[in-house]
């Protein structure tokens, strides 16, 4: 059973019995004690070591005794200070700071301005920012939950003047509920593409039929349920999930809509993908995935046609398919549903938002590669694409998207050693560890930083303790180019020999022979499938075909 | 009350059988005071009724709880 703590200034009892069902629970006894956890290590909080802490502020009964906007704002201050306190004690474990509610604190004139609101920012618009300084915490959005339920059904003054119990047994229910899939979330890992059809799913009714002009979309009646949808959709490209469309269309109807229907929310560059004809579905998003260079196993689908949607389960199981509403009204909650399941992030990069474009890029490369390759001219395909290398050591501005990098990458991962915030930054501030972060661009466009080696010195010998690179630009030689620099700048540092592992996952395989092809010597092999790897490094070497350049 | 029962052995994660209308208040691990009010809520909440604040203490068995709900 997974391990959960629930610290809490309120009694959660009945929702520590519920969820005891379901997980190994570490609940205080007393529940006002839960500041007591978060100033110190606690030895039997460590002990038990809980994958997930829930910090569940009850809003009322932390500011019940302020009566001024001063008090209310020095007690929410200093809570949230604990509640950092918090995540910074058990580094390892992910933290879920709730948001909070006030239902009422007193009797007075709305006209006078209303304090529950004003109160309930002081905590809530600062808990993002300390989860920003935080790498461990992540929001619990318990007022929405309250605010979904309804305040009357949550609440309970029965309960409370029973037993102190703020809840009601429906109001635990949802909480218990909600927890749940906060933990779900924060276990898998996000999907990347969504994969729309568009008759009936993007708008109403049949393209061929009705012409661009003619289909149900736009600002009134059922119209408005395929604009708000697409509105979501928007958002959710925004936040860093590429689109693609597989429809059985014409080409030439699809694009005439995407420019003459002033309707739609979505433009044709939203798209990583576009992809209409008339070849079964399964088909179609198979060779998206070659494509985008992505695996299926990263693909959500979402059909309104039933058929479509059988189809895609039985030929691909590794994609998801997503259900689809009875009623049209409901699509807009169904897409947002969609996002909260399958590609929920607790935050965004920047790499995030500029995304699509790098895969519409990724697109006409893969395009352009698979006819080099059939023509026999790979080397002049990778030459061609004018790729410029930069390499540097790790900055702080990296460091998100780093640990993105080794919590993502499964293919290109010689090691896949993860690494959270705290433990990350431990690792590049030793003084002998280096990380060196390495970025891409081609004539197509920029790729980012796209790779992370790190490397521990020890006297003259060094070992890359993890090697990974972004799957979408394998197969360009960027990994050869890159081990050369490196290991010309450790010999300029008076490095001689440069040790390697591969330790194999489930997702690995691609690496499996990579330091063999480098010129590495095997040099045994662990208990567990670690091959070990050594090079003697006699001088600066020129032989890659792509060329670096440090910056 | 073969309903009823299966609903409580839910909530108190036993088995049906181990429980009777006889069971009472401090005679199964799992009813203590807590249990007590988490029942209360439970039953106003699964049959839709309201039980009296001050009669809550002197419900005993699971028979006194089954006449709250009017079947």
């Amino acid at each position: 059973m997974q391990k959960i703590a629930i610290l809490s200034n309120v009694n959660l009892d009945i929702l520590i019995q519920k969820l005891k069902k379901d997980y190994d629970v570490f609940a205080p006894e007393g529940y006002g004690q839960w500041f007591k956890y978060a100033l110190q290590k606690d030895a039997s909080l460590l002990e038990f070591g809980p994958q997930t802490i829930f910090l569940l502020m009850d809003g009322f009964a932390l500011l019940e005794n302020c009566t001024t906007d001063e008090e209310a704002q020095k007690e929410t201050s200093a809570a949230l200070s604990n509640a950092e306190r918090l995540a910074e004690n058990y580094p390892e474990s992910i933290v879920f700071v709730s948001t909070i509610h006030i239902r009422h604190c007193s009797v007075a004139p709305e006209n006078d301005g209303i304090r529950e609101n004003r109160w309930c920012s002081l905590w809530n618009e600062q808990l993002p920012v300390v989860s920003k300084n935080r790498g461990n915490i992540n929001l619990f959005n318990l007022a929405a939950l309250i605010g979904e339920t309804g305040a009357g059904g949550f609440y309970s003054d029965r309960m409370w003047y029973m037993g102190s119990i703020p809840y009601s047994v429906k109001g635990m229910g949802e909480l218990a509920r909600a927890i749940d899939e906060a933990i779900l979330r924060s276990r898998q890992t996000p999907k990347k593409v969504l994969v729309l059809d568009l008759d009936n799913t993007l708008w109403g009714g049949v393209l061929g039929e009705e012409g661009a002009q003619g289909v149900t979309l736009g600002s009134s009646l059922m119209g408005a349920a395929y604009r708000d949808a697409q509105k979501h959709i928007r958002e959710m490209k925004e936040m860093g999930v590429l689109l693609a469309v597989v429809s059985k269309n014409n080409e030439g109807d699809v694009m005439e809509i995407f420019e003459r229907n002033p309707q739609m929310v979505l433009k044709r560059e939203d798209f990583a993908a576009i992809l209409a004809s008339w070849d079964p579905k399964p088909e179609s998003i198979r060779k998206l995935s070659g494509q985008l260079n992505l695996g299926l196993d990263s693909f959500v689908f979402l059909d309104d046609n039933p058929v479509e949607r059988e189809a895609v389960k039985i030929a691909l199981p590794m994609v998801s398919v997503a259900e689809f509403p009875k009623d049209v009204a409901n699509l807009p909650e169904t897409i947002r549903g969609i996002y909260l399941r399958y590609f929920y992030r607790s935050s965004t990069t920047a790499e995030d938002k500029v995304k699509t474009g790098q895969y519409q890029a990724e697109a006409a490369r893969q395009r352009e590669k698979d006819r080099a390759e059939s023509a026999g001219t790979l080397g002049d395909f990778i030459r061609s694409l004018e790729i410029k290398i930069t390499i540097n050591e790790a900055t702080d501005g990296q460091t998100d998207r780093i640990i993105q990098l080794t919590n993502k990458t499964n293919q290109f991962n010689t090691c896949t050693v993860r690494f959270d915030r705290q433990s990350y930054l431990a690792f590049r501030s030793a003084g002998n560890h280096h990380v060196y972060a390495v970025n891409a661009s081609d004539r197509y466009g920029d790729n980012g930083l796209i790779l992370v080696a790190m490397v521990t010195v020890d006297g003259d010998a060094a070992e890359i303790e993890n090697f990974l690179m972004s799957c979408r630009v394998m197969g360009r030689k960027i990994e050869d180019a890159v081990i050369e620099a490196i290991e010309n700048r450790l010999y300029e540092d008076g490095i001689r020999t440069l040790r390697a592992r591969y330790v194999p996952t489930a997702k690995n395989k691609p690496v499996e022979k990579l330091w063999d092809t480098l010129g590495y010597k095997t040099a045994g092999e662990d208990g567990d499938g670690t091959k070990r790897y050594s090079k003697l490094l006699s001088g600066p070497e020129n032989a890659a075909i792509l060329k670096t350049e440090w910056r | 009350m073969d309903e009823f029962l299966k609903f409580i052995a839910g909530i108190f994660d036993v088995d049906a059988s181990a429980l009777s209308p006889e069971t009472a208040y401090g005679t199964v691990q799992q009813w203590d005071s807590l249990m007590h009010i988490r029942l209360v809520g439970e039953i106003e909440e699964e049959y839709g009724v309201e039980i009296p604040i001050d009669e809550v203490a002197e419900i005993r068995t699971l028979a006194d709880f089954y006449r709250y709900i009017g079947v």
